[in-house]
């Protein structure tokens, strides 16, 4: 009898997880507020004009963020989408060692991360000051408001341009040449 | 409601608690990834994050006639006022007077005070009451600015109350996180300049502010040989906006501003001299000057309850039509929103409003009995959104009560119906009543019109005419009930189609009835009329819109007004007509077409043309004209744009007007350069 009880209960336990995934979570006003950060990223990124040498590929532009990340989930929905002539793919990293062969790079409120990177991705960041000290692109958290913050001197130097709507729509645009 | 095309439709709308509980209607679907991405990148801005679970509010969804000035409208439209943005909107009537006055109305009644109109900047009340109307030059906010203008054609009273009659104007500002850094803008024109410059900044992630100052320097307007009038305008004002977000619920607004201006103002009276019959023009040093301060605080208690308080105190004062006119107003408002279930939301409010005013005539024009007033308003609305089919059919009834010192206690109730269609068109119908208060002129003023020669209109006999109008305090509240419905869809392509139509039923419309005729020495008549309520009219109309992209770099936004105000003509017991006002100062037929090309990242090219009806009621023509834009953005930070405006025609005449007449004041052809920076 006590094998079918906890067969039952595992049932019962991976009925819950999926409960959770599936049902319960998008109707929690978390999941709103993460869906709504990663549509701000995504028109960030559709906004962007990438050179041809940029990145890991021609046809495909690759999403990081650490898997530790609560946005993470939200930013694995935007797989698929199209960038121009680009697919988004998206990439869980364990480390910022690992980020290097990302092609976008989402550090979340780490700024730290930053200094460990090659030059290679085009950074995201929620840090405070992160477009200031030299970051592409920092998300502004403003109580119940988020914008951007652009810094085009950084995002060129990587062969990024944004488009003049992106930069119209930013909080501040910077240049450090 | 994860759909991406359903979605799509959700232009965002409406941030202020009362004007989304207009628009009604309960989405408490949680919004996807999916969702969002749908969103253009500006709507998606607008959303307030903690709100988002319950809202965005949709236009699509509105159970009234709505249109939006967005951000790129104001940019891609060069104009550089107020009033000159709202020419894009159906429905609104537009015409330049003077320098310093603006005839600017909704489906009719137009003239210099249009009195059916409410109007706000960031929810603090514009509308000057004592004047019944609002000061159009005095509305300084920089352009640079304005996030979306909000504007309800129709009655808006339910929430509003009181003298949103025709409609509603609300002018929102960029939340102070949108701001940041330094912007300079500055226009040079044939015959306006302006400058603004602006510096935004924040401090930790909880707080946000803006300070800003601007100046408008306008040429007067010219004659019908273009000799100028000598109505130059000048004004400037200084601003600040602060945004306090501690934490994810509570949100507070503290913003003020202060101004101040001169120019000339000409009136014009007819009058009769030992020389003859002659106009007396009285050429005038006017001025105006005034602040305001607001504070705000919005709280979201949880998923589905909010509220918002708001107080404000504003200051207006200003020297024209031979017054001295002060007027200081404060105002406190509260407003809770309450999500009962999926189907139901309830929404009341409570407001006061106490004004006072000294209103001193000088040189004859006009003068009061009593110079000094001070009005109270007390009022309390409570309306109610029920979905009766899930998701199809919505319910919306609410009424605003409202008691004021000036004309005694009204209820103003309404009823809306939405049904939506298909995933891309929605049907919505309403009835609703409104009330617009008396003006202090209009209770207790005498207002000396002049003397009109004989063969003058309206002096058909042989003696001259003096004309005078007594205010009378027994002058009750003009009466509307407004019957409404509106169709809107999503056609192939990313087009856009909106309609609406409408059948306004007005009673109780001011008059200026004739009360004595005496013989004075001279020999003349003299003809005393006195404010009263037996005006009846009747408008109908239509308004239309049709908005979407013929390439990809190449968007058209189309927009036609029909209207038909009747105002029957009545003769008083004399015999002699009883004064109403002109339904033929609003055109029959508006269009607005705009052409927007973007040539690449940084070149845009666009154009408007605008056809306006002749006004049936006087001498205005009708037009057609043409503003054309180029923009160049030759860096990151900053954008030179070349601007034409009216340039089919050298100069036009658009309004003239009865009472407190102005000269024939004709609006030219003129070109600008622009230059904006942002650091």
């Amino acid at each position: 009898m006590q094998q079918p009880t906890r067969h039952m209960r595992s049932i019962g336990w991976a009925a819950l997880i999926v409960a959770a995934c599936v049902g319960a979570r998008p109707a929690a006003a978390q999941d709103a507020h993460e869906s709504y950060k990663a549509a701000i990223i995504y028109n960030i990124i559709r906004f962007a004009e990438f050179g041809p040498n940029f990145g890991s590929g021609q046809d495909r532009l690759q999403l990081c963020s650490f898997s530790s990340e609560p946005l993470a989930d939200a930013l694995m929905q935007l797989r698929g989408k199209r960038v121009g002539s680009r697919q988004l793919e998206f990439r869980r990293v364990s480390g910022p060692a690992e980020m290097a062969s990302c092609d976008i790079a989402y550090l979340g409120m780490s700024a730290s991360a930053m200094r460990a990177m090659p030059r290679g991705p085009l950074l995201i960041s929620e840090a405070p000051g992160f477009a200031e000290a030299g970051g592409s692109v920092e998300l502004i958290r403003l109580g119940r408001q988020i914008r951007f913050e652009i810094n085009v001197g950084s995002a060129r130097r990587l062969g990024v341009s944004f488009s003049s709507k992106l930069l119209r729509l930013a909080a501040g645009v910077r240049d450090d040449g | 409601m994860s759909s991406p095309q359903r979605a799509r439709r959700q232009l965002v709308f409406g941030a202020t608690l009362l004007l989304a509980s207009m628009l009604g209607g309960v989405t408490a679907h949680a919004q996807t990834v999916e969702d969002y991405t749908a969103l253009p990148l500006e709507e998606l801005l607008t959303i307030e994050v903690t709100s988002v679970a319950k809202k965005p509010q949709a236009i699509s969804e509105a159970a009234a006639a709505v249109s939006v000035v967005t951000r790129e409208d104001i940019r891609r439209s060069g104009a550089q006022t107020i009033p000159e943005l709202l020419r894009m909107v159906p429905g609104v009537e537009v015409a330049q007077l003077d320098t310093h006055a603006t005839a600017l109305s909704v489906r009719g009644f137009n003239t210099r005070f249009a009195n059916t109109l409410l109007v706000m900047v960031d929810g603090r009340s514009v509308y000057v009451s004592p004047l019944s109307g609002v000061l159009w030059d005095q509305q300084l906010v920089p352009i640079e600015s304005i996030e979306r203008i909000e504007v309800v054609r129709g009655p808006g009273a339910t929430l509003w109350g009181s003298n949103a009659v025709n409609g509603v104007i609300n002018i929102v500002t960029k939340h102070s996180v949108d701001t940041l850094g330094t912007e300079l803008s500055a226009y040079l024109g044939s015959t306006e300049r302006r400058a603004m410059v602006r510096q935004g900044g924040r401090v930790g992630d909880t707080v946000s502010y803006r300070l800003y100052a601007t100046g408008r320097q306008a040429d007067g307007l010219v004659d019908e040989n273009g000799d100028p009038y000598n109505d130059d305008w000048r004004g400037a004002q200084i601003g600040f906006r602060l945004d306090i977000e501690p934490n994810k619920n509570d949100a507070f607004t503290l913003q003020g501003d202060a101004q101040i201006g001169d120019y000339r103002s000409t009136l014009v009276s007819p009058t009769v001299t030992p020389a003859g019959a002659s106009l007396l023009t009285a050429n005038d040093d006017s001025g105006f000057a005034g602040f305001n301060l607001l504070g705000r605080w919005s709280r979201q208690v949880s998923d589905t309850l909010d509220w918002t308080a708001q107080a404000y105190f504003d200051h207006v004062s200003f020297r024209d039509l031979q017054s001295d006119v002060t007027r200081n107003q404060i105002d406190t408002d509260f407003g809770l929103r309450w999500q009962q279930s999926d189907r139901q939301e309830l929404v009341v409010g409570l407001a006061y409003r106490v004004a006072w005013d000294k209103f001193l005539g000088r040189g004859g024009f006009i003068s009061f009995t009593n110079p000094t007033e001070t009005d109270h308003w007390l009022s309390g609305f409570v309306q109610d959104d029920l979905w009766l089919v899930p998701d199809r059919l919505r319910l919306s009834l609410g009424t605003k009560l409202e008691h004021n010192s000036i004309s005694g206690f009204s209820a103003q109730p309404s009823a809306r119906m939405f049904m939506r269609l298909s995933e891309k068109a929605s049907l919505w119908a309403a009835a609703s009543r409104a009330v617009r208060t008396p003006a202090r002129f209009e209770t207790s003023a005498t207002i000396k019109l002049g003397t009109v020669p004989p063969g003058v209109e309206p002096n058909s006999g042989s003696w001259p005419l003096s004309l005078s109008i007594i205010g009378s305090d027994s002058m009750a509240a003009e009466q509307l009930w407004a019957y409404e419905a509106g169709f809107r869809a999503d056609l192939a392509g990313g087009w856009t189609f909106d309609i609406a139509g409408y059948y306004n039923d007005y009673d109780k419309l001011r008059s200026y009835t004739p009360a004595s005729l005496t013989p004075q020495p001279g020999p003349s008549l003299a003809l005393q009329y006195v404010t009263a309520n037996d005006g009846k009219g009747r408008g109908m109309g239509a308004e239309l819109s049709l908005a979407g992209p013929l390439a990809d770099w190449w968007q058209i936004r189309f927009a036609y007004s029909l209207l038909d105000l009747d105002i029957p003509e009545q003769l008083s017991r004399y015999g002699v007509p009883i004064e109403l006002q002109n339904p033929g100062l609003s055109p029959h037929n508006q269009l607005s077409l705009r052409s927007e090309w973007t040539l690449g990242q940084n070149v845009e090219f666009d154009a408007w043309l605008r056809y306006v009806d002749k006004l049936p009621g006087g001498p205005v023509d009708d037009y057609v004209d043409l503003d054309l834009r180029a923009g160049w953005r030759f860096a990151s930070w900053g954008e030179v744009t070349l601007h034409g405006q009216n340039l089919l025609s050298r100069r036009r005449l658009e309004f003239t007007q009865p009472f407190f007449p102005t000269p024939k004041n004709h609006v030219e052809r003129s070109i600008a350069l622009g230059l904006h920076l942002r650091f």
